[in-house]
């Protein structure tokens, strides 16, 4: 029963409330208890770049592509989000604007608001369907040990880490996941395709 | 107030023989020759030492009667509600059910312990898990006693599934912590930390234990840490297992 109300909610928002998660919306699916293998049961608070603050089940009910990243990271991060970036480029018109991405950071001490609002513009992620968001420490290791990221903080206030790109369904169930570049974009689309179907 | 009544029944009925301590030990900061150095350093340089600050750590593993008076307060760590996110299915599966568990268990490590599991109990006492550092630090004792320590870990770990001994059952080490060795396998804040590689973040590759990996050590001799650190490394936060437990630290302030 749970189950079926739950995807009552999902069918709501994926049909009749499509417009994009950095707009205004009734949180309603935030109201339902997440399903119990969702990284939504992660209750920390995390803060956007434009400085508001949310928690993780208010992304339920579309999609989300998610990794972590650091700005300072010259290398690797750019990396991730020009991978994610590419997802964006090449989905399927129908699905163009309901699929999420968000990428959290490592760095509690220097990535502040301001550097991750300079960041996401500077990578044109500064779009409604894109979020980058920051927290505490405690926050990030639970959801990275969530996601099955590794990552450790270096002497020099680096951090080294996996390229994990993760993708969790309407219900924030990690349906999808992705470790190295050398990926084609086709699989996780397909995997897209395949849990909006659901 | 009937679930308070059958908890303090069962608590009772073995409180005689209470024997993990849930004091916390002061331990002076200092520094440790890491398993694994730090990404940037090579084969060629010795690996340098790694600093750990003053800390607090349990002077013995959490039991499971501690772990039933925190699941007791915090109904959704039980077994029956615990989230699938949060713990696999081998959650407390060695307890009788939500609030009941063997009286000759009770003083024993908790086990069949999940790292998210481990960690809300830490953290809802103002305190944390160890991070690895910390951890190995503690277990390095200063250099005392290597040579048997070292024997004492490899004798352990070549017996699979042995019966578990009371929590505080060994002599604590030169630091006053006890169990490091020989008991359990234990949870640290950072299990998920452990890159061997040190080219990992560039390439994405894994070459963990063999070839490369296996050079880096700064003793390859040392196949008890080698066992430790690949047993880390193949851990994810939802894993449980019979052996598998933890003790919680605190910042020193």
């Amino acid at each position: 029963m749970k189950k079926l109300i739950a995807g009552c909610f999902a069918i709501l928002f994926m049909y009749g409330v499509p417009q994009a998660w950095g707009h205004e919306h009734t949180s309603g699916m935030s109201m339902t208890e997440p399903q119990t293998g969702s990284i939504y049961n992660l209750k920390d608070t995390w803060t956007t770049s434009e400085g508001k603050n949310f928690q993780l089940t208010e992304l339920a009910g579309r999609p989300v592509v998610m990794s972590m990243i650091y700005t300072s990271c010259k290398e690797v991060c750019p990396r991730i989000v020009e991978d994610m970036k590419k997802i964006e480029r090449t989905l399927p018109p129908e699905l163009v604007g309901r699929v999420q991405f968000a990428v959290f950071s490592f760095d509690t001490q220097r990535d502040t608001i301001d550097k991750l609002k300079e960041y996401a513009k500077a990578h044109h992620i500064d779009t409604p369907t894109w979020l980058i968001a920051r927290s505490d420490a405690g926050a990030i290791r639970r959801l990275s040990i969530a996601l099955g990221m590794k990552y450790k903080k270096l002497r020099d206030g680096d951090f080294e880490h996996d390229t994990l790109i993760s993708v969790v369904d309407q219900y924030g169930v990690i349906s999808y996941r992705v470790n190295n570049f050398t990926h084609e974009t086709d699989e996780t689309i397909s995997a897209i395709k395949k849990m909006m179907k659901q | 107030m009937i679930k308070q009544a059958v908890l303090s029944v069962i608590v009772s009925a073995a409180s005689l023989v209470a024997m993990g301590s849930d004091d916390l030990v002061a331990i002076p900061g200092g520094s440790y020759v890491p398993f694994y150095p730090q990404k940037g350093t090579t084969t060629k340089t010795p690996v340098p030492p790694t600093l750990v600050e003053s800390f607090l750590l349990d002077r013995d593993p959490v039991t499971n009667r501690r772990y039933l008076e925190f699941v007791f307060q915090h109904t959704e760590w039980r077994r029956s509600s615990i989230k699938r996110i949060f713990a696999d299915s081998g959650y407390l599966q060695h307890w009788n059910n939500d609030l009941s568990i063997l009286p000759e268990d009770l003083d024993k490590p908790v086990v069949n312990i999940s790292w998210f599991a481990a960690e809300a109990f830490c953290e809802a006492k103002q305190e944390r898990l160890p991070m690895t550092d910390e951890w190995e630090y503690v277990l390095e004792d200063l250099g005392r006693g290597k040579a048997s320590r070292m024997q004492q870990v490899l004798q352990w770990y070549s017996i699979p599934n042995r019966e578990l001994p009371q929590a505080g059952n060994s002599p604590p080490n030169g630091f006053g912590i006890r169990d490091m060795v020989g008991a359990i396998w234990e949870w640290t804040e950072d299990f998920n930390s452990f890159m061997a590689s040190p080219d990992s973040r560039d390439s994405g590759q894994r070459n963990m234990f063999c070839g490369g990996g296996s050079l880096n050590a700064s003793d390859p001799t040392d196949y008890a840490s080698f066992m430790r650190y690949s047993f880390r490394s193949s851990l994810q936060g939802d894993f449980t297992g019979r052996n598998l437990g933890f003790r919680c630290a605190k910042d020193l302030k």
